[in-house]
């Protein structure tokens, strides 16, 4: 194994340039004659446009045109679909009302698009957007989840009678009935799963440029998918011939899923560039991101855990109402149920599961994947009972798990609601992670916190999550519009250098440095000669992208399988130059070798031969060394972890300070450990965000962006963050060739439930039952003080 | 950075301020309705006492020239109809800058004792619509006491970015108007009184002094807006 291979940390290629400064993101491009796209937003919530006066706008200085709904319409562009089709459990499918790149008669939320303005400068189309006169309606709004229902809420969509996209459900629900007559226990939890905003550091932003000579359009996106935003602008919104519109998105920095969607903007920016006749740029500012990026989360659940007397789980029943924002987004639909309620299971045996979902209309943004994307939301409903089981029940929180942990000898694990495990170690991990926590110390320095008048409270959460988006079999068969392989492309050049083509593209998560590490390592040949290239559709033949942390499961895996057909043909070529029969030459590490002897030839070698085949097995195999693979997993990926989070609060001004937090991960294989550690920190800073400190509010009458400044919404940072004990337990992956599972998102997903069960767990003496998420000062100083008054009287 | 005495902290300090990095914390909830969400229609309780007789300060608000004149930012104040106002008013809210077209309209009127103010405006920041129940009262002594209640619901950006200043604004604006209006009228106004004075920064203050009912908000006199009082207790 070289100093660079698998399995080695070594450090990040790309942070060299990251770091000076010179990296390439969307904005830092620029082209002759370029003009900026400022968009007008609705400030209402729910209004009815009653007419747009634009002329004043359209002479302000430096103001080349203004365009409105009715302009798209008049040209034929299309409306923004949705990529997953949920069918109801009434057989119905979905409601899927247009969503228009800008509005035509309604505005559904505060921040909707009304109008684009393009100017020679950006303050110039900034200043003239001011101009544009929009005659509102006002309208009632609905924001909160839990109201979209309610027979007198106003209605989101007109032919919607009840705001309800679908009622969805899983598993089976006599059986679960069945399972709940016999229990002997019954536990219940109802939560809140908050609405977060992505904050990706790096705004969105979109130039297009259109060459009339060749009828061609660019578009430069900052996004985690280009190949998918090519596919749905060409098929769906702007009907443009998939080969006249070409894709890229350079360095982005920071997506955690809000970048995975085509939004409104690329599609008006590409659509008027060749009306204008001249590239446009958008940048979002950061008041923008907050009001128009997809947000994420916002749930409202109850669940219940049926149980025997010892606390086995005997069945699990969980109703969730999810808040789908006022249009749906790219994949909006599969959140709240594909990758949520198929991850009801965790790590438990439970027998009987059943889940229904009811996704709603509001009046708020449109609410997408976000880093976990529904299994965070699983993760939190299932660990927030599984340890109020294990109170209600008497049990310590890691007796319970243990009781109902699937064992290390059962896989693969057919789960009741539809997964098939492959393989995992729960116990394994919960004990690491209670060794590395130190657990067996907590009661000391429990009794040492009360002595300073602070309440100390250890929380467990063992979540599973399924990675590797996906088989396209089944994600087809439950509704996906699209596939969900991935590409790769190996191109040997012939002096000994490769070039990767990948169809995942990295928004932070280092792909240049992990990809390179595999590929330099197959081929034998130096880490340096080797270059990743992603995140171009002229450029890479095609991919799905990056998110619900496929990249290297996948797009890793495809990558493997053009190395071996790389290997294969050189293998050919390598035994035609060594005069010798192609079963008698052996490949390791760069190297082919007539076995048993030491006649061999390098890889570099070979390529050269490929290209100036002058000695050459012509009539075998052709010149060249360039081999794509696409590759289509059978299975998700299963990683799995346990986390455990201790907490001191005081209970004087209900600060809650992390003292330590815990995270043991099984990853599968791990090709940079270094990597996968950052990848678990910023999930964990992400968790631990949406445990304390994020919350996105809309103003329950006004429908208005309460939380849409940093002065508001309340990001995590260092100092709110203990030192991670991070460690891992790898059990690898059983059905894809690197044997990885993906680790992007495991820290959002298992850090939020330990938090707020350790809060609870410090509380409890006090009387404290429930917290909902974010445990700000405020929300664990008046629980307290409810708990007081509750015990007072 | 507020340094607490001892024993227990006032927890509505903690309200304003999330920890010794002094980032404000998270509204209580409202993603469901058990959350009783914070509601941004805002309510403003004022009195002033103006060294002005009653009947020319009357006629002096019903005149759009005087207005036009005091209310700062005012760029146009035209009459439509008797008691119709077209106006546009170019503000700064923080970091916005907020230049809004709207109509006035006055109803209830009952001269020269009280009437309603509505008020209605758009603009690229967003929208301001509420009403202002203004009511005027000699003092015996050649002046009188303006005491209102105002109402607003704004949104958009002005919302968005400024909804954590207007509280400040619109005080400082109040205040503007009634020293130029004063100024206006010949005479010298009359501080709008100590708290004014005292903006939102007092809170570490209370906190120090131990005041726990520091935010008591609405007072007899001057100016309502939730504020901190310095001292009391």
């Amino acid at each position: 194994m070289s100093e660079t291979g698998i399995g080695k940390a070594i450090e990040r290629r790309e942070d060299e340039r990251f770091l000076r400064g010179q990296g390439r993101y969307t904005d830092d491009l620029h082209f002759p004659g370029e003009v900026a796209a400022c968009f007008v937003r609705s400030p209402h919530a729910h209004a009815r446009i009653r007419g747009i006066d634009a002329e004043e706008a359209r002479r302000a200085p430096g103001v080349i045109a203004v365009y409105t709904g009715a302009d798209l319409a008049a040209d034929g562009v299309g409306g923004i679909p949705c990529g997953w089709l949920i069918t109801g459990s009434d057989g119905s499918p979905m409601h899927e009302p247009p969503h228009y790149p800008l509005a035509r008669d309604t505005v559904r939320y505060v921040g909707d698009h009304v109008a684009v303005v393009i100017a020679e400068s950006f303050w110039q189309a900034k200043d003239a957007a001011e101009l544009v006169e929009v005659d509102y309606e006002m309208l009632e709004a609905v924001t909160a989840t839990a109201d979209a229902l309610d027979p007198g809420a106003p209605k989101v969509h007109e032919d919607l009678p009840d705001n309800r996209c679908y009622t969805w459900a899983l598993g089976d629900a006599d059986a679960t009935d069945a399972a709940f007559r016999q229990a002997s226990h019954v536990s219940r939890v109802d939560i809140v799963n908050n609405r977060l905003i992505p904050n990706a550091i790096e705004p969105r932003a979109v130039i297009a440029t259109h060459s009339p000579g060749e009828d061609r359009y660019t578009l430069y996106t900052s996004s985690q998918n280009p190949h998918l935003i090519r596919m749905v602008m060409c098929a769906f919104v702007l009907a443009i011939p998939e080969h006249k519109l070409r894709v890229v998105a350079p360095d982005v920095g920071g997506g955690f899923g809000s970048k995975i969607y085509h939004y409104a903007e690329e599609a008006v920016l590409t659509w008027a560039s060749k009306k204008v006749g001249r590239p446009i740029r958008w940048t979002a500012e950061r008041s923008e991101s907050f009001l128009s990026d997809a947000h994420g989360r916002d749930h409202v659940t109850t669940a219940e855990m049926a149980m025997d007397e010892q606390g086995h789980f005997l069945g699990l029943r969980v109703k969730t109402t999810a808040n789908l924002g006022a249009y749906l987004s790219l994949f909006a639909s599969c959140v709240p149920t594909i990758l949520y309620a198929t991850l009801l299971a965790g790590q438990y045996r439970t027998p009987q599961i059943h889940c229904e979902v009811t996704a709603v209309f509001t009046h708020t943004a449109p609410v997408d994947a976000y880093r976990g994307a529904g299994r965070p939301e699983a993760t939190y409903v299932l660990e927030r009972l599984v340890t109020q089981a294990a109170w209600d029940m008497g049990l310590t929180q890691d007796e319970i798990r243990r009781r109902n942990f699937i064992p290390k000898d059962a896989f693969p694990y057919q789960t009741p609601v539809a997964l098939t495990y492959d393989v995992g170690d729960y116990e394994a991990t919960l004990e690491r992670a209670m060794e590395l926590a130190d657990v067996a110390g907590f009661e000391q320095r429990r009794q040492e916190s009360e002595r300073r008048g602070r309440r100390r409270g250890l929380g467990y959460s063992t979540y599973i999550e399924a990675c590797g988006l996906a088989p396209s079999r089944i994600a087809g068969a439950l509704g996906a519009r699209a596939g969900l392989y991935e590409s790769g492309q190996i191109r040997l050049h012939p002096t000994g250098k490769v070039t990767v083509f990948t169809g995942s593209h990295s928004h932070g998560q280092g792909h240049e440095t992990t990809f390179a590490q595999i590929v330099s390592e197959r081929l034998g040949l130096p880490i340096e000669d080797v270059e990743v290239v992603h995140g171009d559709t002229d450029r890479v033949p095609f991919g799905m992208g990056t998110y619900g942390s496929r990249s290297l499961a996948v797009g890793g895996s495809a990558l493997m399988r053009a190395l071996d057909k790389i290997i294969a043909k050189s293998k050919k070529i390598a035994a035609h130059m060594l005069e010798a029969s192609e079963d008698d030459v052996e490949y390791d590490n760069g190297v082919f070798r007539i076995a048993g002897t030491d006649r061999q030839l390098a890889m570099a070698e070979v390529a050269f031969s490929a290209y100036v085949p002058h000695n050459y097995p012509l009539e075998e195999v052709e010149p060249g060394l360039d081999e794509t693979a696409f590759y289509d997993p059978s299975n998700f990926t299963y990683p799995a972890g346990s986390h455990i989070c201790e907490v001191e609060v005081d209970p004087d001004t209900g600060r809650v300070e992390i003292v330590s937090f815990t995270a043991v991960d099984d990853f599968g294989n791990v090709i940079n450990p270094m990597i996968v550690e950052g990848q678990v920190h910023g999930g964990l800073a992400q968790g631990i965000g949406q445990a304390l400190l994020e919350g996105c509010v809309y103003d329950p009458d006004s429908g208005q962006l309460v939380t849409g400044t940093y002065m508001d919404y309340t990001m995590p940072r260092a100092d709110d963050l203990p030192s991670f004990r991070v460690d891992m337990h790898g059990t690898p992956c059983t059905h894809n060739p690197l044997g990885v599972k993906g680790c992007g998102e495991a820290g959002a997903i298992g850090a939020p439930p330990a938090v707020i069960n350790a809060v609870l767990d410090a509380l409890r003496p006090l009387g404290v039952e429930h917290l909902d998420m974010p445990a700000t000062p405020h929300r664990v100083w008046q629980a307290i003080q409810a708990a007081r008054g509750r015990a007072a009287a | 950075m507020p340094v607490y005495p001892t024993g227990r902290r006032p927890p509505m300090a903690l309200l304003q301020r999330k920890s010794a990095s002094g980032r404000q914390s998270f509204y209580n909830g409202c993603t469901s309705r058990r959350g009783t969400g914070r509601s941004p229609p805002m309510e403003m309780t004022s009195a002033r006492h103006l060294p002005i007789e009653r009947d020319t300060v009357w006629d002096a608000l019903n005149d759009p020239a005087v207005l036009q004149a005091c209310i700062p930012g005012c760029e146009a104040m035209e009459r439509l109809e008797a008691d119709v106002y077209e106006t546009a008013v170019t503000t700064r809210v923080g970091p916005v800058k907020a230049r809004f077209r709207g109509h006035i309209r006055i109803t209830d009127a009952e001269p020269p004792e009280r009437y309603t103010l509505s008020f209605e405006g758009q603009g690229g920041a967003g929208f301001a619509k509420g009403s202002a129940d203004v009511e005027l009262e000699a003092d015996g002594d050649g002046g009188c006491h303006i005491r209102y209640v105002a109402r607003a619901k704004v949104g958009g950006k002005l919302a968005q970015v400024g909804s954590r200043l207007l509280d400040g604004t619109a005080r400082k604006l109040s205040d503007q108007f009634f020293d130029s209006f004063t100024r206006h009228l010949g005479g010298e106004p009359v501080p709008a009184g100590e708290e004014a004075a005292s903006d939102g920064n007092d809170a570490p203050a209370a906190a120090e002094s131990g005041g726990d009912d520091a935010a008591a908000g609405a007072s007899g006199s001057g100016h309502g807006w939730k504020f901190w009082k310095r001292g009391e207790s």
